[in-house]
């Protein structure tokens, strides 16, 4: 019995070593890591199916600083994908150590991607360091369920707060804590309503000054909301989740946000699963919204498994993927594939993006972040001292114009105060 | 043979032995301290006289970093910013840890009813992770949290008030919620000083009439000096190294407009990117940053243990 017992467990550990042994030969594992939870079904559902032959992803995500992740595992040459977050500057010190390089290297295809796309994932020499996969879109979103009547200039803005206000509702909520909603949302979106394609343009040549009236006026008449008691009453002690938490709930009507507050991952829904949002730009003169690539998939060149991570990257720069995407994640894809679209949702994103949204995107030119102090701090800062009521618009504009005029801003001597 | 051993041992005088124990004891806490303090320290001086984003070739930049954060205005007036408020940060926790954790620990230790339920009480927030502390106070005192909810329904304020949304409130409860995570230590420290009292001391005071007031202050108080300067020293050092609940609740960029901004929020944010910017990184600088905090701090921390030294 004693023997028989023996052979069978010596059976059975030779047949899951032997197993074992296949499924290693099989499949190559690579790991990536991302900051997107909302993309862990996507991974999930391409291991299943095998869609990446002989490769299965491990998606490993870091919520809250993942560059400090990043930083620390590539020391051991970890990962060997990464999303990446884009402009140049964020890009810049992975080229420096040498974990990240031009997908041109691997030979992928980007003719599927177009220049608005590659913007993001381009490098500050020109290069292409990873497969654009994803747009966003910065906007109003509102609960639907308090706002029926899209307002279309303006006036009709104003006059809805005014309606709201009156109902006890806090017509615009905004987050004035987080430095990077200020920045790259709330103030992004602004330009993208109350500015113009021109001057946006302008101020990324260093042909336009942010102390030229339209950026002031548009400034202004921000501030005014807030004077006007249209914002929420203290936005310096709201930060993001309370902002979005006032707008599911419907306490709050309107937030400036980006549309991946729409997505089923968002925790808008947990709170009112019935959630309906809608989206529109700020109705001034430009009267757009802020579309942008918000990451790319870029490689550790110094991968052990190379071969595995070309097929990844092949895989995100396909057709498949973008359909997939856009079923999957309810996101908007990079590419410029044909999708079929059912979400409408990502249907009227898709259409704002290529259709209406800001031309040029200050928050990426390298012209105004590759400089010290650069645009981002100085205007999240600048906009915390607007809603505290230590400057006037004017001076916003003088504290971000100055700033960017103290180092080697393009348009400094253009713009000297 | 036996004789051979017998003489090897006699050679060993009495103090050589003792040099021998005492170097052996000594030892593992030598080596433990100088591979995770010394060395990390030097390794820091080193660090401070390059610029690095944390990954890739170092850029040997010699004194430049302490040069950019003492006179480059951009970073120096945000450090010096950060020290004061620091200052005030410090000052307002050994404040609350000084006076309302000795009056606790007087009271807990009177014989009174229900003693030992109110020190579990006390003690109770300590062991709790600081995230969740940070992130049920941050919820405590919201615009629209029960203190306000509290303070409004009871008529004390027209408006919520935005504890932390004020630069004029939000440094202040952000050394509140610091003080009452960390009170129970205090409470400990202290009321083991008083415990320590000898009995006879207390009994013969009280037999030459002093009052319960009188006892504390001429005979407790005096004992308690050594527990002051302990805590004075182990706050001292944390709060201007440490900086978890502000990073926690407030961020990297120490908001609302650097109203609770100290130093180690400025140091993270140099060495990792603040929330507004996560590419503007140096380790370098950040190391600078540290080093010139610890010089700061370091008479101070020196001067207050000597004291405490001489005293006991």
């Amino acid at each position: 019995m004693k023997l028989i017992k023996k052979t069978l467990v010596l059976a059975t550990a030779a047949a899951t070593l032997a197993t074992s042994h296949l499924a290693f030969a099989e499949s190559t594992t690579v790991e990536m890591y991302s900051w997107r939870i909302q993309d862990e079904a996507l991974i999930d559902y391409i291991n299943e199916k095998n869609l990446i032959p002989g490769v299965q992803i491990n998606l490993n995500v870091y919520t809250e600083d993942i560059e400090s992740k990043l930083r620390i595992d590539m020391q051991t040459n970890r990962p060997d994908l990464y999303h990446a977050k884009a402009g140049s500057a964020w890009m810049q010190p992975w080229i420096d150590a040498g974990v990240a390089a031009p997908v041109s290297d691997l030979g992928i295809d980007m003719s599927a991607f177009g220049e608005a796309a590659l913007a993001g994932a381009t490098g500050s020499d020109g290069q292409v360091y990873g497969v654009p996969f994803v747009m966003q879109m910065e906007s109003i979103l509102y609960n639907k369920s308090v706002l029926t009547t899209e307002p279309t200039n303006l006036e009709e803005l104003e006059a809805t707060f005014e309606d709201l206000k009156a109902q006890g509702i806090v017509p615009l909520h905004v987050d004035g804590r987080d430095g990077w909603y200020l920045n790259q949302v709330l103030h992004e979106t602004l330009l993208a309503g109350l500015t113009s394609d021109e001057w946006a343009q302008g101020v990324v040549e260093g042909t336009a000054c942010f102390t030229d009236d339209i950026y002031v006026d548009a400034m202004a008449r921000f501030k005014s909301w807030q004077d006007k008691g249209y914002l929420n009453p203290n936005p310096m002690a709201d930060d993001y989740g309370a902002m979005r938490t006032g707008v599911a709930l419907g306490t709050s009507a309107m937030m400036i946000d980006g549309i991946w507050s729409a997505t089923p991952a968002s925790p808008m829904y947990q709170i009112d699963p019935e959630l309906q949002l809608g989206y529109m730009a700020i109705p001034g003169s430009a009267n757009k919204v802020y579309g942008f690539t918000d990451a790319h998939l870029a490689y550790n060149p110094q991968s052990d498994d190379i071969e595995a991570v070309e097929k990844v990257l092949e895989f995100y720069a396909s057709p498949m993927f973008a359909q997939l995407f856009a079923d999957l994640v309810e996101a908007v894809p990079a590419s410029n594939y044909p999708v079929d679209v059912n979400n409408e949702r990502v249907q009227m994103a898709s259409e704002m993006i290529a259709n209406n949204s800001l031309v040029a995107q200050p928050f990426f030119a390298d012209s105004l972040i590759s400089v010290d102090p650069g645009y981002r701090p100085l205007v999240s800062e600048g906009l915390q001292e607007l809603l505290a009521g230590k400057i006037t618009p004017r001076g916003l504009a003088e504290k971000i114009q100055s700033g960017l005029n103290q180092s080697d801003y393009i348009g400094a001597a253009n713009c000297a105060l | 043979m036996p004789d051979d051993k017998q003489a090897s041992r006699v050679k060993l005088s009495y103090r050589t032995i003792e040099k021998i124990q005492r170097t052996l004891l000594l030892t593992p806490g030598v080596l433990l301290y100088s591979v995770f303090n010394f060395i990390p320290l030097l390794m820091l001086f080193y660090l401070s006289l390059v610029d690095w984003p944390g990954i890739g070739p170092k850029e040997f930049v010699g004194l430049d970093n302490f040069a950019k954060v003492l006179t480059q205005p951009y970073y120096r007036d945000q450090m010096i910013n950060a020290l004061l408020q620091n200052v005030i940060f410090f000052t307002v926790i050994i404040g609350c840890f000084l006076i309302i954790g000795t009056g606790l620990a007087l009271l807990l230790s009177f014989r009174t009813y229900g003693r030992k339920t109110y020190q579990v009480l006390f003690f109770l927030p300590y062991p709790m992770a600081g995230a969740a502390v940070a992130y049920l106070l941050d919820l405590f005192v919201h615009p629209r949290g029960p203190l306000n909810a509290a303070l409004t329904q009871w008529g004390l304020a027209d408006a919520p008030i935005p504890f932390l949304g004020s630069e004029d409130t939000s440094l202040i409860t952000m050394a509140l919620f610091y003080s009452w995570h960390r009170m129970g230590f205090a409470i400990i420290l202290i009321l083991s000083g008083i415990l320590a009292v000898r009995t006879d001391l207390l009994e013969a005071s009280m037999l030459d009439g002093a009052s319960r007031w009188q006892s504390i202050r001429h005979v407790v108080f005096p004992v308690l000096g050594p527990a002051f300067i302990l805590i004075t020293v182990i706050v001292l050092v944390d709060v201007f190294n440490n900086a978890d609940y502000i990073l926690l609740i407030m961020g990297p960029e120490a908001g609302p407009l650097r109203s609770t901004d100290i130093m180690g929020t400025f140091l993270f944010r140099t060495a990792f990117g603040g929330s507004a910017d996560t590419t503007d990184t140096n380790f370098g600088l950040a190391a600078a940053i540290g080093l010139l905090t610890a010089l700061m701090i370091l008479p101070a921390a020196i001067f207050l243990a000597l004291r405490n030294l001489r005293k006991t």
